[in-house]
């Protein structure tokens, strides 16, 4: 994952789960709309597409007889504002209201049926069908919108299943015989609708301020405050009986801060506040205090040495091994991945094995809504496919016992547990929610500062590092690529072992092979907090949050990160130019 | 994928930033009417410092340009009765231009050797807050980053130069004289929840008919406010409204080829808009004609004379003429190609393109045309040039073409034809307001007198009358833009095939709808061979949709022409089938759901 948003892997083979801040570039952001009446699990919304889809079950067939077995019409209403700034002036203000019809048709039966892989390659995994549609629940418009996209979805999906029973034909014995789609049972549900009220002016007075404050750090050569709010409302009828309607608020303030090191390296900082209600939001002061904050340590990043490839002990600070663990754990452990001839399958045949140290727990839990005080952006109560959401106890003290299930079952995993996701259009596959890593060997931060040093003396190493902030990073899971990780770090501090005091240093990326890497982890601290940030993989960009503690790691390796070459602005910025005019004036 | 209509926008910026309701639509109108003098002053005091750019021994830039947009604009659609979308937005960019080394040679026209920051100019987008420090410091950012790429291209350029032999080569930049004109920006008058009301009106049309399967209502309407500074002292403020409404229908016929038709209206403001019930009888005549060409009987093959009528007839210029009167110069460095004669006619100057009675001209100065608004007028150019009348053909002769401040071989000067699309770095020559003549031109009737007499000479039972072609642009359907795409990726011509393609039989003068057919391959020579044209010239409005974005909005107006020999054969295509269910339109209440 990363903070924000990610690449997702269009080739099979390379799934990249890369995390940026979206922020940072300038996001022109899609998004949300609206407009369900009530909260009633018969709304008309529903009522209208309930309608289609017992219209369609009935009557769509292809000449030779062929059937869908499954149908389900999902609509998202998504609403969002935003609102950036920079340097006290407003760059992006907007409000969008959009309403996405996604049509999923399965053809086949629940044993085999049209998404089941095809090996061999040619074969892509079949998304959804999409529409924009109305954003009121106008009955033509949107039966109009329905009857299409079924038609070209089923159609879809009817090629595919012939092609999938050639595949099977072509193709040597699969390993994992499991089921194509899992039988669950329907959920009906109905909550009411989420509405966003959020004072705009007030927003965009506030962050005018706060950015206005970058006008005092010249050497911060970009940067940007903005808030974003979203609300989505779903609403999702299937040919099984599952009628959900449920409503949910992501809203964030991030900040972020560039600058050029004078060897051309490009550095950046950001924070971000996450809620998921209006009243939790960040109050100015917090803001401020915040952004002034990472752009005085961005200051002090810019004229920080370069530190050389390194192996040797290492702190990852709580958010930052939440990210770790998302990556190199958390992709490892979704269920898809353990069927999909063309994945590593890290993990496929060690349940019940002891992957972690002893001391280790971890689950996923959705159904977490907030952890201290802080919002969850992984919780939800239904997954995508309508099931939901459950706790799945992933590692009990460092035994593999589960995967993350969505409702394509693998070998001794026959139903979902609630953590098949996607963005509207993609197919659904198994994501995490929240990743919860929880220690029975913990120390407080000295005392785990204390063992770190010990490491180094152990080691015979001059320091230690401490990563104290990382931005993202991303691993590849396929069995084509080295199954290998990257995180990068934001802030990293040298700890040196002859007690002189830490010193900042910049330009390191972490690399590894999960598995070695586990086995490495020494000790926790007591410290677990939360990473909130945006996972992009094969179903597209969901929010998703990790919670973790502190983490000795006896053994990691950096590696030089990239650096642009070219040098830092040649004029001043025009805001030092300003200053210099007016001490000038003054004096 | 949301629909591509979702990204659709009108020649204004193109950072997506969506707004939405009233009070912030109106916070947006006055942004506009801000006079866009602190952004004016920010452009022109970075502008100042960036002249004095350099590092090392590095060479100062000898000329630099910024060109700022603001635009304000509102997108609309509705389909069935029911609103998809309605959005308002104020993005403000600004692109940077720097050259070094000198008007004789500079760091622009090279091709050659790998960039890694792509071509000439760099862009970025600006505050929408009139706050000159931090408009300020992205112009700063900007002029940073396009100085040190510049300086590297020109140090390629220049060792590429030295390697090769390389031919006399015009200068790479010209001298106009300065302009200062800062034209008053106006607030931007739209009712944005009347319109909505509309748009549902308009399209609710469509439930009467159910052989439509997917149609659409789009409006998309704004300001734009466009800023020219350069080094040379030239100041620009220019303000332009502009807006489209767009009504498009997709169908099937029952064989399966796929059809779309669309009405199009094109104005300053809605008010250059018909009345509601006028467009309401438009859809009913465009559906009429949609189903008509579903239903009409393929042609298999024709060779003999084609009436190019009305739109058709400017469509055929556009691709066959419009691209080729822009006066083009060879990048350094790229490979010497044969050029065909619709992208470049330079070495066609003197000589006979058309017949004898053709002239051709650009005028960007013309707003209006027999009341209905030109897309492509100007007062000023992308390059801050003042708009000129060039005279292109006379008596059928090349004579000039349209330049911008790129000189090629046989034109040093430029006439005020710098153009740049929307979200381009940079402006290249092109059209802006192409009109075509034929002194001798006929009434309607006399050229389909014609046309039957051409065909009778050829012992033909039947002439092609075409009106209408598929184009790229912008409002396409998605349909319409892969077919076309597809066709010119497999080698056909660029001109579109035809859309609406009727039988004249020499016999009785009756006409025919036929469908499905195409264009064998047309030599630009054929335009010589002009049979005759019309006395009604027709308008038409464009921005071009090509691989890389899109094209700048021309207009083309014309008569109808008579081309003496085209082949026109049957496209050989499989189809999807028509969908399995009944529309929702067509279907009795009876047999709405049921559990059988």
């Amino acid at each position: 994952m990363n903070r924000y948003a990610s690449r997702s892997s269009t080739v099979a083979l390379v799934s990249l789960f890369m995390l940026w801040l979206s922020s940072s570039i300038g996001l022109a952001e899609y998004s949300v709309g609206e407009s369900v009446e009530g909260g009633r699990a018969s709304s008309p919304l529903m009522q209208i597409l309930a309608d289609e889809l017992a219209y369609a079950m009935a009557n769509l067939a292809m000449p030779d007889g062929i059937k869908p077995y499954y149908l389900s019409y999902t609509v998202t209403a998504q609403e969002s504002c935003g609102v950036s700034c920079s340097l006290g002036a407003l760059t992006n203000d907007s409000v969008s209201k959009i309403r996405v019809l996604d049509v999923d048709v399965r053809v086949g039966d629940y044993h085999i049926d049209s998404s089941h892989k095809l090996r061999g390659g040619g074969g892509r995994r079949m998304g959804s069908g999409v529409a924009a549609v109305c954003l009121e629940d106008d009955a033509v418009a949107l039966k109009q919108a329905i009857w299409l996209t079924t038609d070209r979805q089923f159609k879809r999906a009817a090629k595919r299943f012939q092609q999938v029973q050639t595949n099977l034909k072509t193709q040597v014995e699969e390993e994992d015989k499991s089921d194509d789609f899992s039988q669950e049972k329907p959920a009906v549900y109905s909550e009411p609708r989420a509405q966003l009220s959020l004072d705009m002016s007030h927003w965009r007075d506030c962050l005018r301020r706060v950015s206005s404050l970058a006008a005092r750090y010249p050497l911060v050569y970009s940067s940007r405050v903005s808030l974003t709010a979203e609300c989505d409302n779903k609403c999702m009828v299937t040919s099984e009986g599952t009628r959900l309607q449920t409503g949910q608020k992501f809203m964030r303030v991030v900040l972020s801060a560039q600058t050029k090191a004078e060897d051309g390296m490009e550095l950046e900082l950001d924070h971000t506040f996450d809620a998921c209600d209006e009243s939790k939001l960040p109050s100015e002061t917090e803001i401020s205090e915040a952004f002034q904050a990472i752009m005085e340590q961005l200051v002090a990043l810019r004229s920080a040495p370069i530190v050389e490839p390194y192996v040797g002990p290492a702190i990852l600070r709580n958010r930052a091994s939440g990210v770790f663990f998302h990556e190199i754990f958390g992709h490892r452990i979704e269920g898809h991945r353990q069927k999909d001839v063309d994945e590593g399958q890290t993990f496929t045949k060690k349940l019940g094995e002891e992957i972690l140290p002893r001391f280790l727990t971890v689950r996923d839990d959705p159904t977490r809504r907030e952890f201290g005080d802080i919002d969850l952006r992984g919780f939800y109560k239904y997954d995508d496919e309508g099931v939901l959401a459950q706790n799945v106890d992933l590692i009990e003290n460092g035994v593999l016992k589960a995967f993350l299930m969505s409702r394509s079952p693998i070998e001794g995993f026959s139903v979902s547990n609630g953590h098949g996701r996607r963005l509207p259009g993609r197919a659904v596959v198994s994501r995490q929610g929240n990743l919860i890593v929880e220690s029975s060997n913990a120390v407080s931060s000295e005392g785990l500062r204390e063992r770190l040093l010990e490491e180094c003396r152990k080691q015979d190493k001059p320091y230690g590092l401490l990563f104290e902030d990382i931005s993202g990073g991303f691993t590849t899971t396929a069995r084509r690529g080295p199954q290998a990780f990257k995180v990068l770090p934001l802030v990293v501090y040298k700890v040196y072992a002859d007690g002189r005091p830490d010193e900042l240093v910049r330009g390191v990326d972490i690399v590894g092979t999960p598995l070695s890497c586990f086995s490495k982890i020494e000790v926790t601290g007591d410290d677990p907090a939360v990473f909130n940030g945006t996972c992009g993989a094969e179903s597209g960009n969901i929010p998703v949050s990790a919670i973790s503690p502190s983490i000795l790691v006896s053994q990691i390796e950096i590696e030089k990160r990239r650096r642009e070459q070219d040098k830092p602005p040649i004029l001043l910025p025009p805001i030092a130019v300003e200053q210099r005019q007016e001490s000038e004036d003054a004096s | 994928m949301i629909r591509m209509q979702t990204k659709r926008m009108i020649g204004c910026t193109c950072f997506v930033a969506f707004m939405w309701a009233s009070p912030l639509a109106l916070w947006a109108e006055q942004h506009s009417m801000s006079d866009g003098g602190v952004l004016l002053r920010a452009m022109v005091d970075e502008l100042g410092r960036s002249m004095t750019l350099t590092m090392e021994d590095l060479e100062k830039p000898y000329y630099v340009q910024y060109n700022a947009e603001d635009s304000v604009h509102y997108r609309i659609s509705a389909s069935y009765g029911a609103l998809i979308t309605s959005e308002s937005s104020h993005d403000r960019s600004l692109s940077s231009n720097t050259r070094i080394g000198s008007y004789e040679l500079d760091n622009t026209n090279f091709g050659g050797g790998r960039s890694q920051r792509g071509g000439f100019g760099a862009r970025v987008s600006l505050p929408i807050d009139d706050n000159y420090m931090a408009l300020r410091q992205e112009i700063w950012r900007c002029s940073d980053y396009d100085y040190k790429a510049s300086v590297e291209r020109l140090t390629r350029k220049r060792a590429y130069m030295k390697d090769k032999e390389i031919e006399d080569r015009p200068n790479d930049f010209s001298t106009v004289p300065v302009v200062e004109s800062l034209q008053p920006t106006k607030a931007f008058v739209f009712d944005r929840g009347e319109w909505e009301k509309r748009l549902c009106r308009i399209s609710a049309r469509f439930k009467s008919y159910p052989r439509v399967q997917e149609s659409s209502v789009d409006l998309v309407c704004g300001t734009g406010t466009s800023f020219v500074v350069n080094s040379e002292g030239t100041r620009l403020r220019t303000c332009n409204d502009g807006t489209l409404l767009l009504i498009t229908a997709e169908a099937q016929a029952e064989d399966g080829t796929r059809f779309s038709s669309y009405c199009r209206y094109v104005g300053e403001t809605v008010d250059d808009f018909p009345e509601i019930p006028q467009i309401e009888a438009d859809v009913d005549a465009m559906v009429g004609g949609l189903v008509a060409r579903m239903d009409a009987p393929v042609l298999e093959q024709y060779t003999g004379p084609v009436l190019f009528d009305g739109l058709a007839s400017c469509q055929l210029f556009r691709f066959m003429l419009s691209e080729g009167v822009a006066g083009k110069v060879d990048p350094v460095g790229v490979g010497r190609r044969a050029v065909d004669d619709t992208e470049d006619l330079e070495k066609k100057l003197g000589r006979r393109i058309l017949p004898r009675s053709f002239r051709v001209f650009d005028d960007p100065a013309v707003k209006r045309f027999e009341g209905q608004a030109l897309w492509g007028s100007y007062d000023y150019d992308d390059d801050g040039v003042k708009a000129q009348r060039v005279e292109l053909v006379a008596e059928g002769k090349l004579e000039n073409m349209l330049m911008s401040r790129v000189p090629t071989k046989k034109f040093s000067q430029s006439n005020g034809h710098g153009r740049r699309a929307s979200g381009d770095r940079t402006s290249t020559s092109g059209i802006a307001c192409l009109f075509i003549e034929d002194r001798d031109g006929l009434s309607a009737e006399d050229l389909k007198e014609e046309l039957i007499e051409a065909a009778k000479d050829e012992g033909l039972e039947y002439a092609l009358r075409v009106t209408l072609l598929r184009a790229p642009d912008y409002g396409s359907t998605q349909t319409d833009l892969r077919a076309y795409f597809t066709k010119l990726q497999q080698g056909g011509s660029p001109l579109g095939d035809p859309v609406c393609v009727y039988k004249v039989y020499v016999d009785d003068g009756r006409e025919e709808l036929v469908r499905g057919v195409e264009f064998g391959s047309m030599e630009f020579r054929s335009l010589k061979r002009i049979l005759a044209a019309g006395n009604t010239p027709t308008v038409y409005n464009f921005i071009g949709v090509g691989y890389g974005g899109t094209t700048p909005a021309a207009s083309i107006v014309a008569p109808s022409v008579l081309i003496e020999e085209l082949d026109v054969s049957k496209i050989e295509q499989e189809h999807d089938k028509l969908p399995i269910l009944q529309t929702p339109l067509a279907r009795k209440s009876t047999d709405a759901p049921s559990g059988t």
